[in-house]
């Protein structure tokens, strides 16, 4: 769709799971990393649901619950309460799942994304409402075979946060970066490792579209099985344009459930089971209320670390362009980045970036080299060296710099001695009294060396030689 | 009033049960009855009750009970856990495959 001629919208709102990393489950001790355990060894009667067990609730998943439910805006209910959402299904043992449907962990918030389009160059932003976050166990998992289904129920019982936004997201690029976002979000809070191949991070969505100017929303589609960033755009940008090429013909939009099928780059329609589904969600008589104080609230409010978002606009304001603003956030450096350029304002914050990706021994390594390469003036081949020596010496650049120094002065010695027998013409002229011709003569002794020889260095050779 | 056929039809959709046409009047009877006994409860006169109906829809008192993040073995081997499922291959649980219908 180009911008300027088009007639349709879309709308997308999002929900999400996120797996919480906690060391054991939701209402159980097992253990929750099961990502190299053999199916169905990390069970108990708790998760599958035997008669007489007592689920007790994991202190920690209430605690990260409550930090991303702030971090995302929200407001934090004082009564936490889990239900029980029933249905009959081979990846739930129990016959239903433990979530919050009438009081969640936090509802109305809201995140501001800033992303860079995909021009690489351009900040973009856009802002998503929260409808609300509330914390549930996960299902187990099913594999299909030609026979039958195969149950491993190790994931049973895992936490997960579930994330529901408002229809607030415009585009495919939109939604990918809020996710991308959220994703930064998770793992900077250290609730979650938020790899969406892994499906830690699990993401279903609401797309539908609509005549621009129109109040009324069109015909909700959801949006299943994207499980990855790209596969995601990929899934909404068909949902979008399939959308809005039945709206062109005058088609009716079924309102439906439609899956990515990698295969065929395409959404299909889900079938869907007969009948509206009817979850008869009641409280869980098992688990007694949580009332959550306002100090603890307040208190996990002042103690959450700068968000991704606020350490992008501190690099910003530190002079570091966009886009390398956040490419160094995504190589996980911009917290350090920012430590820095805040600690120590007399660092170059480009030549910080520049090097802060590299292999230092320490932070004040890195803090010394960049503000010894600086402040010597030292060209990027000599930082390099630099850099090389401190990495096989294991000593600090102060300790290095003077030998490296010492080396382009003898290199560059010897390209002045060949640029002066070359330019016998200049000499000559220089000795006449023509000063003019030394940047003449600088200029051919940065052209021999490449451009790798600090001009000020060659100059003060060349003048050094010529008026011996 | 026995409970209608229709609601008592997707109840038993719900629970995955198949009915009879006798055992789905039978369960008609059943369920009203129960349906009734609740009724009969709401109109016990409960305002002289202490305190507030407890928004936790528990009448425990408890609150608040949580288990620090910590792993403890599981009282079952996966043998054990295993041998209760119907059928099982390679660790896995089988069952019928849930996309044929």
């Amino acid at each position: 769709m180009e911008e300027a001629d088009a007639k349709y919208e879309a709308v997308i709102g999002l929900e999400i799971h996120v797996q919480l990393r906690t060391v054991s489950k939701m209402f159980c001790r097992c253990d929750n990393d099961s990502d190299k355990a053999r199916p169905n060894t990390n069970v108990c009667p708790v998760c599958m649901g035997y008669p007489g067990t007592l689920p007790v609730t994991n202190e920690q998943a209430i605690d990260w619950g409550i930090k991303t439910a702030l971090a995302l805006g929200c407001a934090v209910n004082p009564l936490q309460r889990f239900d029980r959402k029933n249905y009959f299904y081979p990846d739930l043992p129990k016959g239903y799942q433990i979530s919050q449907f009438f009081y969640p962990v936090g509802e109305k918030g809201n995140v501001d994304v800033d992303y860079l389009a995909s021009d690489r160059k351009t900040r973009k932003e856009f802002s998503v409402g929260i409808t609300r976050l509330h914390l549930e166990e996960d299902a187990g998992k099913l594999i299909h075979t030609q026979d039958g289904t195969l149950v491993d129920l190790n994931r049973c019982g895992t936490p997960l946060i579930e994330i529901v936004t408002e229809p607030d997201i415009k585009s495919p690029e939109e939604a990918k970066a809020f996710m991308q976002e959220l994703q930064r979000m998770v793992r900077s809070l250290g609730v979650s490792m938020a790899d969406m191949e892994k499906g830690h991070l699990r993401v279903d969505a609401n797309v539908s579209v609509r005549p621009i100017g129109q109040d009324v929303l069109g015909a909700k589609v959801e949006v299943k099985n994207m499980n990855s960033f790209k596969f995601m755009e990929m899934a909404l940008k068909f949902e979008v344009e399939r959308q809005t090429a039945m709206l062109e013909k005058g088609e009716v939009i079924e309102q439906e459930t439609r899956g990515w099928d990698e295969k065929t780059n395409s959404t299909v329609s889900q079938r869907t089971k007969e009948g509206s589904v009817d979850y008869r969600y009641f409280p869980e008589p098992d688990l007694p209320p949580i009332y959550i104080d306002q100090d603890k609230i307040d208190g996990t409010k002042n103690q959450l670390a700068a968000l991704p978002a606020e350490l992008r606009s501190r690099g910003e304001a530190s002079g570091l362009p966009y886009a390398r603003v956040v490419e160094l956030q995504d190589l996980g450096k911009m917290s350090e980045f920012v430590q820095l350029t805040t600690d120590y304002n007399d660092i170059d914050p480009v030549l910080l970036a520049n090097w802060i990706t590299k292999d230092f021994a320490s932070t004040k390594d890195l803090r010394e080299f960049v503000i010894i390469v600086k402040l010597e003036g030292l060209s990027n081949a000599a930082a390099q060296k630099l850099y090389a020596l401190m990495q096989t010496k294991k000593l600090p650049p102060q300790d290095l710099v003077g030998q490296i120094q010492m080396a382009d002065k003898d290199e560059l010695t010897g390209l002045v001695k060949q640029v002066l027998a070359e330019n016998a013409d200049a000499v000559a002229k220089f000795k006449a009294g023509n000063t003019q011709v030394l940047a003449y003569l600088t200029g051919q002794v940065m052209k021999k060396s490449g451009g790798r020889a600090e001009p000020a260095l060659a100059q003060q050779i060349l003048q050094s030689l010529l008026t011996d | 009033m026995p409970l209608p056929k229709d609601q008592v039809e997707w109840v038993a959709r719900l629970a995955y049960i198949e009915l009879t046409k006798a055992e789905t009047s039978k369960y008609a009877e059943e369920l009203s009855a129960v349906l009734g006994y609740v009724d009969e409860l709401r109109e016990v006169d409960t305002s002289t009750v202490d305190g507030n109906p407890p928004a936790g829809g528990q009448i425990t008192g408890l609150s608040n009970v949580l288990a620090a993040d910590a792993v403890s073995p599981s009282e079952i081997t996966r043998e054990e856990f295993l041998e209760r499922a119907p059928a099982s291959e390679k660790g896995y649980i089988k069952v019928k495959s849930v996309f044929k219908k």
